[in-house]
């Protein structure tokens, strides 16, 4: 699913600076450097989610933690005027080494859970958007108008067979419930698939596509001849189409957005209450202690 | 691309999960063995930062924002979490002069 040797060599030297970094925090005696290691490391994390699709959460990682959360940390530790105890003795207690135990069991636990992950439920529908457009080229599409760019040499690994597996898996997942969440797909979608419904699903499908290019700019959704019966050829492409579009709209704010303020709109709804009373909290914390212990 | 290089070129959830457990384990040993409360603090935050990881790749395995969406809301409690904390600690601070954990113990009996 990744995109080759670019792709890893940047995986790898995030995650190399993230896990220094991070070792750096926990280890650092002074608390101010560790607060830079840190900041290191959540520039570390942004760039992962941007490798993961996620931009909207990469720019609220680095203005929310990099930016928020780190200056309060520094300002606190600079209020606090730590200069006779900033150093920490590393003689080793009882606690420590209950702590070290305790890490490395649920280290032990966590990889056991990495290693039998592989055998857990597969999501269907070409997880490879390489894959989809390789298909969607092999069918005729035009390159440049797709929202996934295909490197030349990767058409040629992508078999007939599995152009067809692609094709039915596509098909498959995007009428399931739930398939596509954000295109907004009529509820006659959801029902099982049959030869005489055909003709309503591309109609239904061509139409959620068109209202998505309505308020999105990624990329243009080709014109296709009107539907003629038993034509399932358009169906798969439009199938296809949507699922690509599916992957170049995760992780951008306008998707993240919907995501919040639709799907998931009281737990967004719940965290601003939350904000608002940890704001009170906090005030209330802070002005008992400027009046001098007369509240 | 043969079976020895496909698993180190082919970058995959699993990775994105096993750099999020290794940062969460280092997070959990800052926060168990630093008797500084502040370092204890970034422990948390490096901690809940593994876990948004976890949350991001599962959504960019199966196409869905979901787990977007809540590493968003973890975002959220995190910076909740900071800034009540550290009006804590500074309160703390200023009644016992110390930021060891150990020196609190004000609750013991």
């Amino acid at each position: 699913m990744g995109g080759g040797i670019f792709f890893a060599a940047t995986f790898y030297l995030t995650a190399a600076i993230a896990l220094a970094s991070a070792l750096m925090v926990v280890s650092h005696r002074n608390p101010v450097i560790s607060a830079l290691y840190l900041a290191l490391c959540f520039f570390a994390v942004a760039v992962d989610y941007v490798l993961l699709q996620a931009h909207f959460l990469a720019v609220i990682q680095v203005l929310l933690y990099a930016g928020a959360v780190l200056v309060l940390f520094l300002m606190i530790i600079m209020l606090l005027d730590l200069g006779h105890e900033a150093k920490e003795q590393a003689k080793p207690t009882l606690g420590k080494a209950l702590g070290v135990a305790t890490t490395f069991a649920i280290a032990v636990m966590l990889v056991a859970a990495l290693f039998s992950y592989g055998r857990a439920a597969r999501v269907p529908g070409g997880q490879n958007p390489l894959k989809l457009a390789a298909l969607l080229i092999s069918m005729g599409e035009s390159k440049d108008l797709l929202p996934v760019k295909v490197p030349a040499n990767f058409l040629k690994s992508v078999t007939h067979e599995e152009q067809v597996g692609l094709a039915q898996e596509t098909m498959l997942y995007i009428i399931s419930p739930g398939g596509l969440p954000y295109l907004e797909l009529p509820q006659e979608l959801n029902r099982k698939i049959t030869p005489e419904k055909i003709p309503d699903l591309y109609q239904s499908l061509a139409a959620a596509i068109a209202a998505q290019k309505s308020y999105t700019n990624i990329s243009p959704i080709p014109k296709y001849p009107a539907y003629s019966s038993g034509d399932l050829d358009h169906l798969v492409r439009v199938a296809v189409w949507a699922r690509l579009n599916q992957y170049a709209q995760l992780g951008t704010t306008e998707a993240v957005g919907k995501s919040l303020f639709k799907r998931w709109v009281l737990p967004f709804e719940l965290s601003g209450l939350l904000l608002l009373s940890a704001i009170l909290g906090v005030l209330l914390i802070a002005r008992r202690n400027t009046e001098g212990g007369q509240a | 691309m043969n079976a020895l290089t496909d698993p180190i070129i082919n970058v995959g959830l699993g990775h994105f999960l096993a750099l999020s457990a290794a940062m969460f384990c280092i997070g959990m040993a800052g926060f168990l063995t630093r008797r500084n409360v502040l370092v204890i603090f970034m422990s948390i935050e490096l901690m809940l930062n593994s876990a948004n990881l976890a949350l991001a790749a599962f959504a960019w395995q199966r196409w869905d924002l979901t787990g977007q969406t809540f590493a968003f809301l973890v975002m959220v409690v995190a910076a909740c979490e900071a800034a009540a904390g550290l009006a804590i600690i500074l309160t703390l601070y200023r009644n016992r002069k110390t930021v060891k954990v150990d020196e609190f113990n004000l609750m013991k009996w």
